[in-house]
This record gives C-alpha cells, sequence and structure tokens, in this order.
C-alpha cells in the first residue's frame, strides 16, 4: 500500500480504531471516506480535517452495501484502499436457550459486512493502481476469549478468509490484516478504560508506523498481540486460552462490569 | 463420550461422514434419529434398521429447526447427544466477472448459523441428561484455508473456535463438546468425482478410525483428530503453516 496519496473506504469509521486511523492516514496526505451507522459520530470524526469525507453505511444490509458501492465510486473514482474496520462484540452466556440475535448481528456484520463490501468494490479495485484491501480481525482470532465466542469466531472466520482473499488476488490487489489486541475503545461498555488494554493513541500510532514501511507487512502486529498471535506456533495455546480466560475476567471486574 | 445406550441426532445423515458414522452407532445399539434436507435419502439409509428414525431437517431455515426441535422433545426426550454435521462447500472465484454472493450467504447460513441455532436449542434438553455429548464436524481447512473455498474454510475456522468457548462455558455441566475434524475425505461434499477421488480418505477408512478414537477416549482437548488430517492441524504448531498451505493451494 502506498504511504501516501490513497482515497481510503473506512468502515466504521466514526469511532475507535477507525477513526483513529482515518486520522492518521489523513494527516499524512490521504484521502479517507468514513462511513458507518451514525451521522453525528462522522460528521464529529470528519471535523476539521479537509479530506475526510463522510458516507452512512450499515453493512447488515445487503442492498444499501451494493447502493453504497456504486455512489462511493461514483463519488470518489480514485478510491484505491478498502479498510473492513466494522466490527462489532458481544459477551454471550451459551448455557442455556437464548436469543440468537446478538450472534446473528456479530454474523451479519463481522462476517458477511466485509465479505459484502469486498464483493461490491473487487471490480473497481482491480482496475486500480495500488489497490489494498485491509480486514480488521483481533487477536482474538487467534485464542478466544471464551466470553465473546461469536465475535471471537467471527474474527478466526475473517482471518482465514483473509488468507484466502491474499492467494486469490494475488498480484491484483494487495491483501493486509491488521489484528489488534484488546484496545481502549467503546467496542464493548467500559473498555474505553479497562486497565490493561491499549491506549487508542499509542496503537494508531504503532499502527500508523507499519503502514508507513515499504512493502507493507501482510499482517499489522503491534508487539501487544504477539501473545495471542504466536501463542499456537509456541506451543502455548492451552496456556495462554487459561490466562486470557483469567485474565479477562479480572479485567472486566476492575473495570466496572 | 458414551459409546452405547445413547440417542444421537445426527444432522447431514443421510450421506457422507454423517451417515457413516450414523450406521457404526446404529451398529453399537445406540438410538440414531438421522436429519437432512432430503426425506428419500434419509429413508433409505434407514430401512430395515430398527432404532434408526428419521426427522426431516434445513439447519439453514429457522423455522424448520424450530420445528424439528419440537419434534425431537415429543418424540426422542431421551435424546443426549447432538452431532452437527450438516455442512456445505462450494468454490468461489472471487475474480470472475460475476462473483456470486448467494454461495457465501448460503455456506454461512447452513455452516454457521445453523450450528448456533441448532445448539441454541437443544442445549436445555441436553442439560437435563446424563452423559450429554456435542460432536460437531469442522474440517481440516479450519487450520490452513483452501483458497480456491474461502467461505467454507472460514465457517470451519468460525466452528473451530467457537467449540472452544463452547467448551469452557459448558466445563461444569456434564455436557462435553468434541469437535471432528475430517481430512479430505471421500464422500460428494465437493460434488459426485469427490467420492472416488484417489487423494481423498476412504470413508470408511476414516469413520472406522473415528470410531477407534472414541473407543480408545483418545480425544485430545475434546478434538478428534485422526492421523491423515493432523499436517493440517498442527502446521501452524509445527512452524509449517507457509509450507503447508503453498502445498495445499498450488499457484495455478
Amino acid at each position: 500500500m502506498k504511504t501516501s496519496g490513497n482515497t481510503i473506504l473506512m468502515t466504521g469509521g466514526g469511532s475507535g480504531i477507525g477513526e483513529a486511523l482515518a486520522h492518521r492516514f489523513h494527516d499524512r496526505g490521504d484521502t479517507v471516506i468514513i462511513a458507518g451507522r451514525r451521522r453525528d459520530a462522522l460528521d464529529r470524526a470528519a471535523e476539521g480535517r479537509e479530506r475526510i469525507h463522510t458516507m452512512t453505511l450499515d453493512v447488515e444490509d445487503d442492498g444499501a452495501v451494493q447502493a453504497f458501492a456504486k455512489k462511493v465510486v461514483a463519488d470518489f473514482p480514485a478510491l484505491n484502499v478498502l479498510f473492513n474496520n466494522a466490527g462489532i462484540m458481544a459477551f454471550e452466556d451459551l448455557t442455556g436457550r437464548r436469543d440468537l440475535s446478538d450472534a446473528a448481528a456479530t454474523v451479519a456484520i463481522n462476517i458477511l459486512g466485509p465479505i459484502r463490501l469486498t464483493d461490491a468494490l473487487i471490480d473497481h479495485l482491480s482496475g486500480q493502481p495500488d489497490a489494498a484491501i485491509v480486514t480488521v480481525t483481533s487477536g482474538l482470532a487467534y485464542v478466544p476469549l471464551v466470553a465473546a465466542p461469536t465475535y471471537s469466531a467471527s474474527k478466526a472466520a475473517i482471518h482465514s478468509y483473509t488468507v484466502s482473499l491474499r492467494m486469490q488476488l494475488a498480484g491484483k490487489v494487495e491483501v493486509i490484516e491488521l489484528a489488534p489486541p484488546g484496545v481502549q475503545t467503546d467496542l464493548t461498555p467500559g473498555q474505553a478504560n479497562r486497565p490493561g488494554y491499549m491506549p487508542l493513541d499509542a496503537f494508531a500510532d504503532a499502527v500508523a508506523e507499519q503502514f508507513a514501511r515499504r512493502p507493507t507487512p501482510p499482517e499489522i502486529l503491534v508487539d501487544e498481540v504477539q501473545f495471542l498471535r504466536q501463542a499456537e506456533r509456541e506451543g502455548r495455546f492451552d496456556e495462554t486460552l487459561k490466562t486470557l480466560t483469567e485474565r479477562a475476567a479480572a479485567q472486566r471486574e476492575a473495570g466496572g462490569e | 463420550m458414551k459409546m452405547t445406550d445413547n440417542t444421537i441426532l445426527v444432522t447431514g445423515g443421510g450421506s457422507g461422514i454423517g451417515r457413516a458414522l450414523a450406521e457404526r452407532l446404529h451398529d453399537r445399539g445406540n438410538r440414531v434419529i438421522l436429519a437432512g434436507r432430503r426425506r428419500a435419502t434419509l429413508d433409505e439409509v434407514a430401512a430395515g434398521r430398527d432404532g434408526m428414525d428419521t426427522l426431516e431437517l434445513d439447519v439453514a431455515d429457522a423455522g424448520s429447526v424450530t420445528d424439528a426441535v419440537a419434534e425431537i422433545r415429543d418424540r426422542f426426550p431421551a435424546l443426549n447427544m447432538l452431532f452437527n454435521n450438516a455442512g456445505i462447500s462450494r468454490p468461489e472465484d472471487l475474480t470472475a466477472d460475476e462473483w456470486d454472493l448467494d454461495l457465501a450467504e448460503a455456506t454461512i447460513a447452513t455452516n454457521v448459523t445453523g450450528v448456533l441455532r441448532l445448539t441454541g436449542a437443544l442445549l436445555p434438553l441436553l442439560r437435563a441428561q446424563r452423559d450429554a455429548a456435542i460432536v460437531t464436524t469442522t474440517s481440516g481447512l479450519a487450520y490452513v484455508p483452501l483458497a480456491s473455498h474461502p467461505t467454507y474454510s472460514a465457517t470451519k475456522a468460525f466452528l473451530h473456535s467457537w467449540l472452544q468457548s463452547l467448551r469452557h462455558q459448558l466445563r461444569a455441566t456434564g455436557v462435553e463438546v468434541l469437535e471432528l475434524s475430517p481430512p479430505y475425505v471421500q464422500t460428494e461434499l465437493g460434488g459426485p468425482q469427490q467420492a472416488t477421488d484417489p487423494h481423498a480418505m476412504p470413508l470408511d477408512d476414516y469413520a472406522d478410525e473415528v470410531m477407534a478414537l472414541l473407543d480408545a477416549g483418545d480425544t485430545p482437548d475434546g478434538e478428534i483428530l485422526v492421523k491423515r488430517v493432523m499436517g493440517y492441524r498442527a502446521a501452524e504448531r509445527e512452524g509449517r503453516y507457509a509450507q503447508t498451505f503453498a502445498q495445499g493451494n498450488p499457484a495455478s
């Protein structure tokens, strides 16, 4: 991916990691279209930055995605990067019969969302020089947080999908995975101040530094996520799963959850 | 997992791995309910087998799951084992002019949502039984994807992750959570040619090896792994993920 002068579509760009990265890409010379469900959040995120544009989008709605893709390509014909960042996370108790709506929404947004947007924009991106697709997964793709089963599984799915996508699009579109550790955002209630999570600005700075490298690493991994990313490879999966489970419970408790 | 005196629901039980294991479990004297979309196929498998019942079920259809669960509660209140085996697999070319998104949606609906829905609906019944178990079929492709089947591989990665969370959450309930990860086996999952592909493991060999592992209780961390899938299962752990991926996905 170019280190400046890109035109980037950032989904979930109105808050959290999407917003923080949109600001950094903008400030180094990229044009960024931030898309999301909440108009007020998008406007706030774009404030004072002239090359940040906003478009509302709900990736859960297939018809809306198709119409959105047509419009974004018409309005921004230089679009060369799709940054699939939108995602939701919920804690779920699987021990009894329950409402599946959280799980269904997580699958629709975290898995089908990137697949739909990639499908809708692939023809355009394939014809662009320096085209790239970035998918945001999670350290939990590699070692699940057992309290968030569908979220963790959705990220494992998108990690796998990204590996396949990279192979299928080789030579046409660069495919990059960004796997964050726990970052202080509003992804789950209380998380923005949860102790032990990485501060958002520190995370975004570390990620921006890796996006400034040529070539871009195929997996963008900050030091804080290696504990999860390398667990299986380093033969400590079971131990890491246990540590993560205990640590996450303690952090949520300490954070007032 | 207990090997006799169970009442077992097998989804995708009309063919392939589901059928082969259902027949072996039935031969051991278990009561087996074969569930699937095609009534005629189910009836054919169950013909002449006492204690093998059939149930029409499309796990991708929420209404069908609701109806089936009501029928199970009514007809088979002793159900203590759910075998989530139904799954579909389709190649997808993301660079083709017409990339059909319906394939991705259908694959997720059956392989992911179907499992979540049926498991959620049957868990209260299972929890009330002694010796309850949930067995779910994933794939060696959960660990190293087949790039020509991106959504299929991703759905199996999903299930592998999700089963670990489920196993942890159910650890105090007595419901055992098992993952069955087949290698490439001679079934019709990928089309009729797969059933005779010499590169695929013969179905009977696979089913026999699975039964032997279950008999021996050889299911470390709840995983049922025949020797032939270990190349994929252990690829990351053994530091040869990239090599295994390249071998499984030769550049054309």
